[in-house]
């Protein structure tokens, strides 16, 4: 394609074309004839033979500015073209070039609205149906526990609750250091630094390490679940599950929802753990109150009920993660980019319902008198 | 274009090629050319290594030894920029069409001809409606998306694009697999049809004995690790090689065979 391509008008009005007619020569040829075909009327000659090679471009650019030309009344002869250039010509102007968009038509706004908020409530009844088909698998599955799935059970349970220690504690840890730092800077001008204490244990065991823990559960596992079932769905896995009247409810989602109960409230334990030691190392670093000064008050300041609330809502955030993770994977259809899209949509979702829980747990909480205030 | 017709000069030469999965051993000294304007097929029981071979040929794989040439150009000592450069003057047509799922059938044909031309955006909608014209498709599937496709049609869209910047040399992973025998016959025909008016150079696998009968000129037999034989279809149906026989003169070979030799 290192011949260049000419096309040139003569002093007696014909057109001279030369070279390889192809795809790297045509943007040129473009432009050049262009120039020349707003010239001349009447019959136009086109001395075809310089020619030397001619791909699809270069025989539709012969071949258009043929059509422009004859839409202006002039009638073009070819002359000289040989006949394998004269066959792609023709072959391609039997066929098609019309110029194809190819983009689907772009809907009008209320049209969008319309079917955003269809698709909407479509997709909450979906997910509402959705939980109420798993609520009974579930359910048949506490009475008669011998059908419960253990491998997949055991597995999901090292996935998504052992392999998450290591980040879930760190990141405990760091809140703790965080949210201790920020007491401390309030409360060392007033003397009151032991109550630090306070500040860390009630703001860590009923709201930090709860939030945090699901949050990562929620990024780690949920995510995994979405693209793992969407996957299968593209490959057409789902579906051959349910042909040999395996409940894909029951193999691959009421594993996951069972696994991710029992693992989340040992996490968020873990993590109650290292986020309360990570209190107590600013508490000694910065405001000197040792680690024996830190768990005596502890003792006596924070009740079990702290604890369990926090651990309490975990088994919440952890069937809002699994069952939003396993759904978006269920929705997932035909193509790879659907996995990738319906994997955003459930991590934000959980993430949503996971703090909108827990706004509901504190409203709730406060009215049944074990909130913060009455203490 | 095929100017020349001089048809012996080599557009793929295969020399003591061996690829090894492990200590598996696929391809145990295999040696064949490809010549210029011919359908080559590469047909084998599965497993034989026919894939491996084409993804070896369209350089997404290396083999362990031996020399591949494609376009003149040795691919062990290939140049990143060369490798560009050779790549443009290749199509390949996977087997499952391999359509960009995000995109739509007339942006998936769209994506060669805005990656590796200057063309206007105008000249390139153009362009697209011609392939699309030359593969059969409705101009109404452009706006879809391959998800939306009959396997047929998948095919045809992913044959569009393979062809989008009318390459020398096209590279077919099993076309007919998984088509209806009416489309399996009209992409037949169409692949021969673009053969003759673009002067392609068509490597082929297949496991589809109409097709081979009715496009393949030349068609290599791999077993066992080796090429078994290359011939004409007529030639291999005759051979008395026991694996080439098994392949050919079963009752579906001879069908296939009556069939072509007596068209309706």
């Amino acid at each position: 394609m290192t011949a260049t391509a000419s096309a040139s008008l003569d002093s007696d009005g014909t057109l001279r074309c030369a070279g390889a007619w192809k795809m790297a020569n045509v943007p040129f040829l473009e432009r050049q004839l262009a120039e020349v075909l707003g010239k001349g009327s009447g019959q136009q000659i086109w001395q075809m033979s310089g020619i030397t090679a001619m791909d699809t471009t270069g025989a539709w650019l012969v071949r258009r500015s043929l059509r422009r030309l004859e839409q202006t009344g002039r009638r073009v002869e070819l002359r000289g073209l040989r006949a394998e250039f004269d066959q792609l010509i023709r072959w391609i102007s039997a066929d098609a070039g019309e110029s194809v968009a190819g983009q689907p038509e772009k809907p009008g706004m209320i049209d969008q609205l319309g079917h955003a908020t269809w698709n909407a409530s479509l997709q909450a009844l979906g997910f509402l149906s959705f939980v109420g088909e798993s609520t009974l698998v579930l359910l048949r599955l506490l009475v008669n526990p011998s059908r419960i799935r253990w491998q997949p059970f055991f597995y999901n349970l090292k996935a998504g609750g052992l392999q998450a220690i290591p980040i879930v504690g760190l990141l405990s840890f760091l809140m703790g250091v965080v949210i201790a730092f920020q007491a401390a800077v309030g409360l060392r001008p007033f003397g009151a630094s032991i109550l630090i204490v306070d500040f860390v244990g009630i703001a860590m065991l009923r709201e930090i390490v709860p939030l945090i823990t699901a949050i990562i559960v929620a990024g780690r596992s949920g995510s995994a679940y979405t693209a793992q079932i969407g996957t299968m769905k593209v490959t057409e896995e789902v579906n051959a599950l349910r042909t040999m009247g395996i409940s894909p409810l029951e193999l691959l989602i009421a594993p996951k929802v069972l696994a991710l109960i029992v693992a989340v409230p040992l996490l968020t334990a873990f993590a109650d753990v290292t986020g309360v030691f990570g209190g107590m190392v600013i508490a000694s670093t910065q405001l000197d109150v040792n680690f024996n000064a830190f768990l005596d008050r502890f003792t006596s300041v924070i009740y079990p009920i702290d604890y369990l609330i926090g651990v309490g809502k975990a088994p919440v955030f952890a069937v809002i993660i699994a069952m939003i993770g396993c759904y978006q994977g269920l929705c997932v259809g035909g193509s790879a980019e659907s996995v990738g899209r319906h994997t955003t949509i459930s991590v934000v979702q959980s993430i949503f319902l996971v703090i909108v829980f827990d706004a509901l747990f504190s409203v709730l909480l406060d009215r049944m008198g074990i909130g913060l205030f009455v203490q | 274009m095929s100017l020349d017709d001089n048809t012996t000069e080599p557009v793929i030469e295969i020399r003591h090629l061996t690829t090894k999965f492990g200590s598996a051993v696929i391809h145990d000294d295999i040696s064949f050319t490809v010549l210029r304007g011919e359908i080559f097929a590469v047909v084998g029981a599965s497993g034989s290594g026919k894939s491996t071979l084409l993804q070896e040929m369209i350089m997404l794989r290396r083999p362990e030894s031996g020399s591949i040439h494609v376009l003149g150009k040795d691919l062990s000592a290939i140049g990143e920029r060369e490798s560009v450069e050779l790549r443009r003057r290749l199509g390949v047509l996977f087997q499952h069409g391999a359509l960009f799922s995000a995109l739509t059938v007339a942006e998936n044909i769209a994506v060669p001809l805005r990656e590796h031309t200057q063309l206007s955006a105008e000249f390139i909608r153009e362009i697209v409606g011609i392939k699309l014209g030359w593969v059969r498709l409705p101009p109404n599937s452009a706006g879809k998306y391959p998800n939306e496709l009959s396997g047929g049609m998948l095919k045809r869209a992913a044959l569009a694009r393979a062809i989008a910047l009318d390459p020398e040399l096209v590279f077919l992973d099993e076309p007919t697999a998984g088509l209806d025998p009416a489309s399996t016959a009209a992409l037949d025909d169409l692949i021969r049809q673009l053969k003759y008016i673009l002067g392609l150079t068509i490597v082929m696998v297949t496991h589809d004995l109409d097709s081979l009968w009715h496009v393949a000129g030349r068609v290599g037999v791999l077993g066992d690790g080796k090429l078994l034989q290359v011939g004409t279809m007529d030639e291999l149906s005759r051979s008395d090689h026991p694996l080439v026989a098994e392949y050919f003169q079963g009752s579906r070979g001879r069908g296939a065979k009556e069939q072509a030799w007596n068209p309706k």
